[in-house]
C-alpha cells in the first residue's frame, strides 16, 4: 500500500541536517512518518550499523516494527534497527556490561512493589537510628511513611540520584545505600535502577558508550513528550557528540507524568543542548471530521489535533426491530466492500477494516446469522484471551460459584462474589456466604434459585446435570415477573443459552470419563470451548475495542439499558451514584473514537424476548447526538 | 586480517572432555594417531557454524556415560589485532560493525574483545542436536564464563571457516558443483564485448565440428525427421555454447617437457590434493577482493587436517609454506616431520589422550630457556620432530648404536620399531638435554642406553645435572630409565666380554669382505706397535691372539661394525643368546611400561 507523504510529511522524512524535533499530535500520521524516516536513515547505513529507534511500549514498538517489516523485510529490519522500549534496550546494557560498576551477573527486575516494600523494610530494620526519628509512631502510620519513602526512592532514581547525593542527610543516604545493596544481594534491581545503572555505565566508561554509538548511528524516539530526566540523561550520554537524534512528540499529550515526564525535555534541553531543528505536522489524517465533531458531543473536553483533512460520515439509524437493523448493517458492510469510498486510503474497503461494536455480546446475535447467510467472514472480540465470562449478574454470581466449589481455596473468585452481591464484610467463607442474613433481600431472593442449581450440579458427579442446572435458573427467571430489571432478564436468558451452547461443546470435545466439573472450568477460561479466526469484520465489545481503530465502525443495539447499561442507569437514577454512568459515557465516547473515517449508530425500536415483544428506546446518548 | 582468533574452550566434543588451547596466526596441532588432533579442527568448524551433529559426537566415559542433557560447550574469544599480530584496544571499523554491540570490554584494560560460546544440545522435541551461540561478556578461562544473548548468524558473517582435509582430491571437487571448486568455476566472468566474441567462435565450432563429423551429421538429420513441428530447428553443440556452463567442461592439465598434457584425474594424489589447496587459495583472494570493496570485514580460518597426505617429503615443506602465506588465520594438524621442521616451536600445540579423554599442552615452549629453545629447535625440530608422535624413545650415544639398537629392538619385540612406536635417537655425544626436555614435557618415556666409558657417562651426568637443576652431579644408578654398560665397557667389547667372539669375527669378516679377515689381522699387526707403543704379541696368547686382535680390530673403527655385529648376534640359533643381557634390561623394562599402560 503506497500513500503519498503530504508536503509536511515528506520534509521531517528527509531532513538531513543533525538532531531533528518533530511536533506532532495524534493522527498527524506521525507513526508514518517515523517510519519512513527511519526507513531513509537505514538507507544510509552500512551493514553492520544500526538506527535505534525508541518507543514507550511494547505495543508501540510492535506497531513500528510491523510497518518497517512491510517496508524492508524482517531480515533486514532485524540487521539493521534496534526497536523497542528504552527500558529493554538498556537492560541489555545493564545485563551484559554491568561489572564494570560492580553489578553481579545474572540480574533479574524485581517488578512486585510488595517485594520492593519488603527489601526496604528489612533496610530499614538494620538502620535503628532511622527508625527512631522517622517509625516512631502507630503501624498503620508507619507503612504509610515507609510507603512514601519507597516513592521517594523511586523518583530520586529517575533523576539518576545515587546514595551519594544524599550526603548532607546522612540517615537517608545509609538507607538509599542499604536498600540498593540488599537488592542488588538478591540478585535483583527495581525497575527505576535499569537507566540509572545504565546511565552509570555509559558516564564512568566511554569506552561501553564509544562501542555503542560504533553501531547505531542515529537514535529515533517516538513520543519524546514522556521524557524524563533519566530517559533523557541516558540517551544523551548514549548519542554523545557524534550520534544524530530525532525526537518526535506531541507537548500536549502527555500522559506519564508520574514517572516524571516533562515536556521541559523536548521543549527546551533537546533544543537547546542538541541545537535540534523543530518542525511540526499540523494535518490530521486519522479521523474524519464527523467523527471528530460526534466525538466532541460526547465528551465535551475533547479536542482534535490539528487539521481534519477528510470529512467523513456520522449517521443515526433506528429499525423497526433487531431483524431489521442487522440487516441494514449488513448491507451496508456490502455496499462499502463493493464501491469503497473517498474519504478512505486507496477508496477500497476489506472486510478487516470494518468494526462493529456493541455493549454486550448477545446484541451480535441477530447480526452473526445474517453474516453468516451472507458468507461473510468475522471474528467475534468479547472476552479477553477468548475465555467466557456472564453478562448478567445473576450468571456471574452462577459462574462464580461454579469456580468456588471447583476450588474452595480460591480467595479471587470469592472476593470477586463478595463484591458482586454486595456483601459488606471481608471474613467470610463460601457457604456462610450464600446463606447470610446480611444479604439484600433481591441477592436472597436470588441466592435460593443458584443454590439449587449448584447442588443439582454437585449431586452427581459422574454423570453431571448441567443443563438441568440451567434448567432450575432459567424457570426461575420466567417465573418472576417483577423483581427483575427486563434487561437484565434479556442478559440472563441470553447468557444461560451461551452456557448451554459451552457446555455442549465441552461434552464434543471430551470423554465421558474425564468429564468433571473442574475440567470443564479449566477449559472454558482457556477459551477452547470457543472457535477462534482472525478473518473478516470484527464484532467487539466495547471493553474489548480500546486501542484498536477501523477504518468504518457500526455501533448497535444503542437502546436506553442496553447501552447505557441499565446498572448504569439505575444507579445514577435520582442522581444517587453518578460514577457509573460517567463510565458509559466514556465508553461510548471509546466506541466513536475507533472510527478513523466513516460511524454508523443504529438502534431498534423494539426487542423480542422470550417474554414476548417489548418496546425499547433510544439510548441517551443517541438524542444527545441527534439533538 | 585485524583479528585473531586466539582462545578456544571445548568440552565434551568426542575425546576433548575439557580443553583449552591458544591459537596464533598460525597454529599446528600435532599428537599421535587417535590422540583427538582432528577433533580439535572438527571443534573450531562446529563453532564457526550452525551445523548439528550426531549422538556419538558427545564425550562419554565408564564415570559419565551418555545422557540427553549432556552438551557440547566451544568457547571462542577473538582480539583486535595489527598487521604484525599485535593486540590492539580496538576492533577497526569494519569488524566494530560486524560484532556490532556483541563486542565485550575487558574489565581490567577496557580492551574490545568478542567472545561466544556455541552451546550443542539435544533438542528431545525434535529429536536432533541444536547449534546455539550465545555471547560472552566477561571472558574466563576453562569454559568459565556466563553467557548472555544470542549470537546471530550475521555477526560471524565476516569469518569464514575452510575446512580442508586428507580426503580432499580435486578431481572429485571438479565435477561436484557444490565444492569450492564447483563454486568458483560456476561463475566465470568475462566482459561484455569479450563475451559476444567468444560465444561466436564457440558456435562457430559447434557447427564446424557437427560439419566435420560423419556420426553427429546423422545424429543431427535423425532428430530433425523426428520431430514433429516442421518450424523447429535442431542444433547438435558437442562443446558448451556459453560462458555460463563452461565449468561443465573445465578441466586441468599438467604438462612436462617430455610429456603430453595429462589430465588431473589420471596424475597422483599428491597433485590432486595440492590442487585443493591453489583452489582455497583463489577463492579466498576472490572473496578477499569481494568483501574488501563492500567495506566488509573477512578472515578466512583455514583448518587443514594432515596436508601432507600423498605427497611426497620434498614437497611437503613447499606445501607448508604455501598454506602459511595464505591469507588469514591457519590450525594445521600435523604428522609430517618435514613439516614439523619448518615450524616456530611457539605454534605448536601437542595434543595426548589419556584414557578416553584428550589432553592439551597449551604451549611446548613455555618455562625453557631460550638457550633451550634454540637447542631444541637445532637438533631435536630440524631433523628429529618425529619423536613427538613416539611413544617411547631410547636416547643413545651416537649414530652406530642407533643402528644397532634398532637390530636389536626389532628382534626382541619382532615388530619394527615405528611399528611400536619406539624411535632410537643417537643424540651424538654431550646432547641429551634437548631431548629429555621436550620428551619430559611431552610426557613421552625415554630410556638412554650408553657406553660405560668414561668420558660418555662424565657426559650424561653433566646433561642430567642440568636436566634435574641438581646442584651435584647425580648418580646414575638412581634414574630406572638409564642403562649403562658395566666395567666401563663400550657396546663392542661389552659384546667380546659376553661370550659374542664368533659372531664378532663372522661380523668383521663380512664387512671386510674377506672370510680370513682375522687370520690376515694377526698376521699384520703382530709385532707392530699397538696402544702405548707396547708391541702387540697376539701369537704369545693361548688362542693365537684372537681375542684381542678381535678386540683391537673393533675397538680400531668404532662406527664401522656395531651394525653387522647385531646382525650376526641375531642370527644365533639358541634365540635366548640373541639379545645381550644389558639389552634385554633395557627391552625388558619397555615392555614392562608398555604393559603398566604407561605408553
Amino acid at each position: 500500500m503506497t500513500i503519498t507523504l503530504s508536503k509536511s510529511q515528506q520534509a521531517v522524512v528527509d531532513f538531513s541536517d543533525g538532531n531533528l524535533l518533530v511536533i506532532a499530535g495524534a493522527g498527524s500520521g506521525k507513526t508514518r512518518v517515523l517510519t519512513e524516516r527511519i526507513n531513509k536513515l537505514i538507507s544510509n547505513l552500512k551493514k553492520g550499523e544500526k538506527i535505534l529507534a525508541i518507543t514507550f511500549s511494547n505495543k508501540a514498538a510492535e506497531e513500528l516494527k510491523e510497518r518497517l517489516i512491510s517496508l524492508l523485510g524482517k531480515q533486514k529490519l532485524k540487521e539493521y534497527a534496534y526497536i523497542g522500549t528504552i527500558h529493554s534496550f538498556c537492560l541489555d546494557i545493564v545485563t551484559s556490561r554491568g561489572s564494570v560498576i560492580g553489578l553481579p551477573d545474572d540480574l533479574h527486575i524485581c517488578e512486585s512493589y510488595n517485594d520492593r516494600l519488603h527489601i526496604l523494610k528489612e533496610a530499614i530494620e538494620t538502620i535503628p537510628s532511622f527508625k527512631t526519628k522517622y517509625l516512631s509512631g502507630v503501624a498503620k502510620d508507619n507503612q504509610i511513611i515507609i510507603k512514601k519513602f519507597l516513592d521517594d526512592l523511586s523518583t530520586a532514581k529517575r533523576n539518576l540520584k545515587f546514595s551519594d547525593d544524599y550526603t548532607d542527610n546522612p540517615l537517608i543516604q545509609t538507607l538509599f545505600e542499604e536498600y540498593d545493596n540488599m537488592l542488588l544481594q538478591q540478585g535483583v534491581i527495581d525497575f527505576d535502577d535499569i537507566l540509572r545503572y545504565t546511565y552509570q555505565i555509559l558516564t564512568e566508561r566511554d569506552s561501553i558508550a564509544r562501542l555503542y554509538r560504533k553501531v547505531y548511528k542515529y537514535i529515533c524516539i517516538d513520543e519524546a513528550q514522556d521524557l524524563n530526566k533519566a530517559q533523557y540523561e541516558v540517551i544523551k550520554a548514549l548519542a554523545g557528540k557524534e550520534i544524530g537524534i530525532t525526537m518526535v512528540g506531541d507537548p500536549n499529550q502527555s500522559i506519564y507524568g508520574f514517572s516524571g515526564a516533562s515536556n521541559d525535555y523536548i521543549n527546551n534541553f533537546f533544543v537547546n543542548e542538541f541545537n535540534a531543528h523543530r518542525m511540526q505536522l499540523f494535518e490530521n489524517f486519522r479521523s474524519s471530521q464527523l467523527v471528530i465533531e460526534a466525538a466532541h458531543r460526547i465528551e465535551k473536553s475533547f479536542k482534535a489535533y490539528g487539521k481534519c483533512m477528510y470529512k467523513g460520515e456520522f449517521e443515526i439509524h433506528d429499525f423497526q426491530n433487531e431483524y431489521l437493523e442487522a440487516e441494514y448493517i449488513v448491507s451496508k458492510i456490502m455496499f462499502l466492500v463493493k464501491n469503497g469510498h473517498p474519504d478512505v486510503e486507496n477508496q477500497t474497503i476489506t472486510l478487516e477494516q470494518i468494526a462493529v461494536i456493541a455493549r454486550n455480546r448477545y446484541v451480535f446475535s441477530k447480526l452473526k446469522e445474517l453474516l453468516e447467510d451472507n458468507n461473510l467472514d468475522y471474528t467475534l472480540k468479547v472476552s479477553a484471551k477468548g475465555s467466557f465470562s456472564s453478562e448478567s449478574d445473576f450468571m456471574k454470581a452462577f459462574e462464580l460459584g461454579i469456580r468456588l466449589l471447583v476450588n474452595k481455596k480460591d480467595k479471587i473468585h470469592l472476593i470477586e462474589l463478595r463484591k458482586l452481591i454486595n456483601y459488606p464484610k471481608s471474613d467470610i467463607n463460601f457457604d456462610d456466604l450464600i446463606n447470610s442474613d446480611e444479604l439484600s433481600v433481591y441477592w436472597k431472593n436470588l441466592m435460593t434459585a443458584l443454590t439449587d442449581a449448584w447442588n443439582l450440579l454437585l449431586k452427581n458427579e459422574k454423570e453431571i446435570k448441567f443443563h438441568t442446572a440451567l434448567k432450575v435458573l432459567r424457570t426461575f427467571i420466567d417465573l418472576s415477573e417483577t423483581q427483575i430489571d427486563e434487561h437484565e432478564k434479556i442478559l440472563i436468558s441470553e447468557d444461560i443459552k451461551a452456557w448451554e451452547n459451552n457446555w455442549d461443546i465441552y461434552v464434543k470435545n471430551s470423554s465421558s470419563g474425564e468429564r468433571s466439573l473442574g475440567n470443564f472450568v479449566r477449559t472454558v477460561s482457556l477459551g477452547s470451548t470457543q472457535s477462534t479466526s482472525d478473518k473478516g469484520v470484527i464484532l467487539t465489545t466495547v471493553h474489548m475495542s480500546k486501542g484498536l481503530e477501523y477504518d468504518v465502525i457500526f455501533i448497535m443495539g444503542l437502546n436506553e439499558g442496553v447501552f447505557p447499561d441499565y446498572r448504569a442507569v439505575r444507579a445514577s437514577n435520582g442522581s444517587r451514584d453518578t460514577k457509573q454512568i460517567i463510565e458509559e459515557r466514556h465508553n461510548m465516547f471509546v466506541a466513536v473514537t475507533r472510527s478513523k473515517r466513516l460511524c454508523y449508530l443504529t438502534y431498534p425500536l423494539v426487542k423480542n424476548t422470550p417474554w414476548g415483544i417489548k418496546r425499547q428506546f433510544p439510548s441517551r446518548f443517541v438524542l444527545e447526538l441527534k439533538a | 586480517m585485524s583479528i585473531l582468533v586466539s582462545d578456544l574452550y571445548i568440552n565434551n566434543f568426542r575425546s576433548l572432555k575439557n580443553i583449552s588451547l591458544k591459537l596464533d596466526k598460525y597454529t599446528v596441532i600435532v599428537g599421535k594417531n587417535n590422540s583427538g588432533k582432528s577433533n580439535i579442527i572438527q571443534a573450531i568448524n562446529l563453532a564457526f557454524d550452525f551445523s548439528s551433529v550426531f549422538r556419538d559426537d558427545i564425550y562419554i566415559s565408564a564415570d559419565e556415560p551418555y545422557n540427553e542433557s549432556k552438551k557440547i560447550w566451544i568457547d571462542i574469544r577473538i582480539l583486535p589485532i595489527d598487521e604484525d599480530g599485535n593486540i590492539q584496544d580496538t576492533f577497526n571499523d569494519q569488524w566494530s560493525r560486524a560484532f556490532g554491540d556483541s563486542v565485550s570490554l575487558d574489565l581490567a584494560t577496557d580492551k574490545e574483545y568478542f567472545a561466544f560460546r556455541t552451546e550443542i544440545s539435544f533438542d528431545s522435541d525434535k529429536e536432533i542436536y541444536t547449534n546455539f551461540k550465545y555471547k560472552i561478556d566477561n571472558w574466563e578461562y576453562e569454559g568459565n564464563s556466563q553467557v548472555g544473548n544470542s549470537v546471530r548468524r550475521e555477526t560471524l558473517e565476516g569469518i569464514e571457516n575452510i575446512l580442508v582435509n586428507a580426503q580432499r582430491d580435486i578431481s572429485l571437487d571438479i565435477r561436484d558443483r557444490g565444492s569450492m571448486w564447483g563454486r568458483l568455476t560456476s561463475n566465470i566472468k568475462v566482459s561484455d564485448n569479450v563475451r559476444g566474441n567468444i560465444e561466436t567462435q564457440l558456435q562457430r565450432l559447434n557447427k564446424k565440428i557437427v560439419r566435420e563429423s560423419e556420426i553427429l551429421k546423422s545424429i543431427s538429420r535423425e532428430l530433425k525427421v523426428t520431430t514433429a513441428d516442421k518450424e523447429s530447428i535442431v542444433d547438435i553443440s558437442p562443446i558448451t555454447r556459453d560462458i555460463e556452463s563452461l565449468y561443465r567442461g573445465i578441466n586441468i592439465y599438467y604438462t612436462n617437457k617430455n610429456s603430453l598434457p595429462t589430465s588431473v584425474e589420471n596424475l597422483g594424489l599428491g597433485v590432486r590434493s595440492w590442487a585443493v589447496f591453489s583452489t582455497v587459495k583463489a577463492e579466498i583472494s576472490s572473496k578477499i577482493t569481494k568483501r574488501t570493496l563492500d567495506d566488509l570485514a573477512y578472515l578466512p580460518l583455514i583448518l587443514v587436517e594432515e596436508p601432507e597426505a600423498h605427497v611426497h617429503p620434498q614437497a611437503q615443506r613447499q606445501l607448508f609454506s604455501n598454506i602459511n602465506e595464505m591469507n588469514g588465520q591457519k590450525v594445521i594438524t600435523t604428522h609430517s616431520p618435514y613439516i614439523l621442521s619448518q615450524i616456530d616451536l611457539e605454534k605448536i600445540r601437542y595434543v595426548r589422550k589419556v584414557g578416553a579423554q584428550s589432553e592439551a599442552l597449551p604451549l611446548l615452549m613455555e618455562g625453557l630457556t631460550e638457550e633451550d629453545i634454540q637447542k631444541i629447535r637445532r637438533t631435536v625440530m630440524s631433523t628429529r620432530g618425529e619423536i613427538l608422535y613416539a611413544n617411547a624413545v631410547i636416547l643413545a650415544e651416537g649414530e652406530t648404536e642407533e643402528q644397532a639398537l634398532t637390530v636389536f629392538l626389532r628382534e626382541f619385540f619382532n615388530k619394527e620399531p615405528f611399528e611400536l612406536g619406539i624411535n632410537i635417537i643417537g643424540v651424538g655425544g654431550n646432547n641429551y638435554t634437548p631431548f629429555m626436555r621436550i620428551l619430559d614435557r611431552l610426557n613421552i618415556k625415554w630410556y638412554v642406553f650408553s657406553d660405560g666409558e668414561p668420558q660418555p657417562l662424565s657426559d650424561l651426568r653433566a646433561c642430567l645435572k642440568k636436566l634435574t637443576g641438581a646442584s651435584s652431579q647425580p648418580n646414575l644408578t638412581d634414574f630406572e630409565n638409564i642403562f649403562i654398560i658395566e666395567n666401563n665397557e663400550c657396546f663392542e667389547t661389552y659384546c667380546l666380554s659376553q661370550g659374542y667372539i664368533k659372531e664378532i669375527r663372522k661380523a668383521i669378516c663380512q664387512v671386510e669382505s674377506n672370510t680370513n679377515y682375522m687370520s690376515y689381522y694377526i698376521d699384520h699387526y703382530n709385532d707392530q706397535k699397538g696402544k702405548h707403543g707396547i708391541i702387540r704379541n697376539y701369537k704369545a696368547d693361548a688362542d693365537g691372539g684372537y681375542y684381542r686382535a678381535t678386540k683391537d680390530c673393533i675397538m680400531s673403527n668404532k662406527t664401522k661394525y656395531p651394525t653387522a655385529i647385531a646382525e650376526e648376534i641375531c642370527k644365533i640359533r639358541t634365540k635366548s643368546r640373541r639379545v645381550p643381557q644389558k639389552l634385554k634390561e633395557l627391552f625388558n623394562k619397555i615392555k614392562e611400561n608398555m604393559e603398566e599402560g604407561g605408553i
